[in-house]
């Protein structure tokens, strides 16, 4: 399927970012091999520029590979016009065995891209800059990450034929008891209704805790509280993707059988999936962000930068989950208002 | 710094940007020019794309839910009128409708055209112009402009086909088809069942396919399932393969449009590039003063950035624009031997696209970000220019 117009902008797109990655990589090798922050040479000047280079090359990567997932999505509904069973991005996505894995890989590059921009930003924030190393190296590793993308996407589109019959939503996340074959419905919706409810109870909790402890005690005593929670806002995270897909997505469409985290970007629902997931992504990262800000807070002259960060980021949150849980639950309450069925 | 300072902050570079743009209008100018041919030329193939989708979206609103065909070693045959009566007893069919068609090569003008014939039963679609045939009418036929003028009928309404062994048909036209199902009637001769019995001399009760329409649209896939064990060597085609199939035709072209026009995008990748690297001597003494003046290199990447949004985006608006007069008022008819392919009878077609976002999202990626990753390293080597050097 590499002859269609959402399979050439998407391979335009990753080479756009390759291009970009690669070249920052390159900055990358010359800073952590040549960089002596005490030097005053006209080596340790040009490394200094390259860093400007690097952080404006990544701020491109970030914004190609949040518009590159966009794109996936939307190229994987188009897909579904072309593949036999398909009738959403869902029948699209499982086509083969690499759309899954190449939606997933490349969520995980936004994230990745995002706390490498985070680390860049504490660390422009200190004269010394302490982070420079760390920051350097971590690009390093987002470079084959960045490769296994590519060559998911890649794949992906490769091995779609509109020849092969594939299952759709209504058959993948459907309810069913006996057939052992739906992707996301190993437990009762009220116990996942429950756990997604209790993690954002505990996560506005913490958050309200942690903004008080922020002002009144040192990082050692915040370090643990502060990972706990950004591990609880990566773990609500695939908690609410989970829930979209198999509970409030068909409350959206008001359709019992259709059951898609992918359609509710579409035009028929007032493009809700952009604001729902937008403040999902943005939440998840400012909370995860929190604990990745934690974990170089030890590091000389971060401490006031990074508690001015969490300062800022844990209340951002915080209204953000809570924009979530609204825009999330309006459609499932509007049905119960209107005399639906529980 | 607060957020309305940080605002303002931008706005004065964005200031400053505009200015140097304006200053520098030729070299722009050419720029803005070329990016504005790259957007047209993939603008007007995917608009294309999205005006035929739709109007063979529309166009099958009407078509059967099931056609069943007669295979023998491989190739179409004739099917006998009564498998439709085995069809019509299975449980959720709502009608079966038996057609003949097939094409009829007219040597005097090359052209090929499409003969079907139909008993009308008042649910095809409507006509521009007077009516069906009438069920036991003889020589009837409903035509297209385009057949009309292959024909060089002008004001006359009759005209002859050659049967088989090169008697004569005659055909009187009583109808014609509008332009709004153009793709697929361009080339079509609509006449009763009998009359395209008679054209192809085919034997008494024959058939070519037969139409089924289903009650329950939930059903069709398990009653194609059920027609296909009934009528052994059969084919069955059901609309939604139908609406993939020409999906997947249509996406090809404009795919393999796009691919071919991928050259003149890298072309204008490395003009983007070599133009934004290629400084001037008053571009480097511009930026030598503002290094004295205390300006840092983010400050001049972020000017940069800025003057490449104002290029991108108005070549953006005006390449999309122009491709939407070119699609909507001309046809596509730079591309349309490419989207609708070539024959003796085109379809004189009107392509109304409706505007979908998703497509200016598809069309900013092949364009834009190419340009955003080719101009991000020239600024910063323009921004790393020391002052002492230049002036």
């Amino acid at each position: 399927m590499l002859l269609q117009g959402w399979a050439i902008a998407l391979m335009v797109s990753f080479l756009g970012t390759l291009f970009l990655g690669l070249y920052s990589a390159l900055c990358a090798v010359r800073i952590l091999r040549y960089w002596d922050q005490n030097a005053d040479t006209a080596r340790q000047i040009c490394l200094e520029g390259e860093t400007w280079l690097s952080s404006a090359l990544m701020q491109y990567g970030l914004f190609f590979q949040l518009f590159s997932l966009v794109l996936l999505v939307l190229a994987a509904d188009s897909f579904s016009g072309q593949l036999a069973g398909a009738m959403c991005a869902t029948g699209a996505f499982t086509a083969n065995g690499y759309g899954i894995p190449a939606l997933f890989v490349k969520i995980v590059m936004v994230f990745f891209c995002g706390y490498w921009l985070l680390l860049h930003r504490l660390d422009l924030q200190v004269e010394t800059y302490p982070l420079v190393r760390l920051k350097y190296v971590c690009l390093l590793l987002l470079i084959p990450l960045l490769l296994v993308d590519g060559t998911l996407q890649s794949l992906y589109i490769f091995s779609l034929e509109p020849d092969v019959i594939t299952s759709c939503c209504g058959v993948l996340f459907r309810p069913a008891e006996n057939d052992g074959f739906n992707l996301l419905n190993p437990f009762s919706v009220p116990l996942l209704l429950s756990l997604f409810y209790s993690l954002a109870m505990l996560l506005i909790g913490m958050g309200i805790w942690l903004q008080r402890r922020i002002s009144q005690t040192t990082g050692r005593v915040r370090c643990w509280p502060m990972g706990f929670y950004a591990c609880c806002w990566a773990l609500f995270f695939v908690v609410s993707l989970w829930a979209i897909t198999i509970f409030f997505s068909s409350y959206i469409y008001a359709m019992p059988s259709h059951r898609c985290p992918f359609d509710i970007i579409q035009a028929e629902y007032n493009y809700i999936g952009y604001p729902l997931y937008l403040t999902l992504f943005v939440a998840t990262f400012l909370g995860t962000g929190c604990g990745v800000a934690e974990m170089v807070r030890c590091r000389e002259g971060l401490e006031p930068v990074v508690d001015r960060f969490q300062a800022t980021a844990l209340p951002a949150a915080l209204i953000l989950l809570i924009i979530f849980l609204l825009l999330s639950g309006y459609a499932p309450l509007r049905y119960i208002i209107a005399g639906g069925e529980v | 710094m607060t957020l309305r300072q940080r605002l303002q902050r931008q706005l004065n570079l964005l200031d400053y940007a505009l200015a140097t743009l304006w200053r520098r209008k030729l070299k722009n100018f050419g720029i803005v020019v070329v990016f504005t041919v790259v957007v047209f030329l993939f603008g007007s193939l995917q608009l294309m794309n999205r005006g035929l989708t739709e109007a063979a979206e529309a166009i099958l609103k009407g078509a059967p839910d099931i056609t069943v065909q007669q295979m023998s070693a491989g190739r179409q045959v004739s099917l006998h009128q009564t498998a439709g009566e085995e069809i019509e007893k299975i449980l959720g069919v709502a009608k079966v409708v038996p057609r003949i068609w097939g094409y009829h090569f007219d040597e005097a003008n090359g052209a090929n055209y499409t003969i079907v014939g139909m008993n009308h039963d008042g649910q095809l679609s409507p006509l521009a112009e007077g009516r069906y045939p009438e069920t036991g009418s003889s020589g009837e036929v409903v035509i297209s402009r385009e057949v009309q003028k292959s024909l060089d009928l002008g004001s006359r309404l009759s005209f002859s086909l050659f049967r088989p062994d090169l008697s004569m048909k005659s055909c009187t036209t009583v109808g014609m088809f509008g332009t709004h199902t153009g793709p697929v009637t361009a080339d079509t001769i609509f006449m009763t069942m009998a009359d395209a019995r008679d054209l192809f001399q085919l034997g008494p009760h024959l058939i070519t396919d037969l139409l089924v329409y289903v009650a329950n649209p939930r059903e069709i896939d398990n009653i194609a399932g059920k027609i296909a064990s009934k009528i052994p060597g059969s084919r069955v085609i059901t609309r939604s393969q139908i609406m993939k199939t020409y999906n997947v035709v249509y996406s090809w072209r404009s795919g393999f449009g796009g691919i071919c026009l991928l050259a003149s995008l890298v072309a204008f990748v490395i003009l983007a590039y070599d133009r934004a690297s290629g400084l001037s001597r008053e571009d480097l003494r511009e930026m030598g003063i503002l290094k004295i003046l205390g300006w840092q290199v983010g400050e001049v990447m972020a000017v940069r950035f800025w003057e490449s949004v104002v290029v991108s985006f108005t070549a953006f608006l005006l390449g999309y624009g122009f491709a939407w007069v070119h699609v909507v008022w001309w046809q596509g008819m730079l591309f349309q031997p490419l989207m609708l392919g070539w024959s003796v009878l085109r379809p004189e077609f009107r392509f109304v696209p409706s505007f979908v976002p998703a497509d200016l999202l598809l069309l900013f990626s092949v364009s834009v970000l190419p340009y955003l990753a080719a101009t991000v390293v020239p600024a910063w080597k323009s921004g790393m220019v020391r002052p002492d050097t230049v002036i």
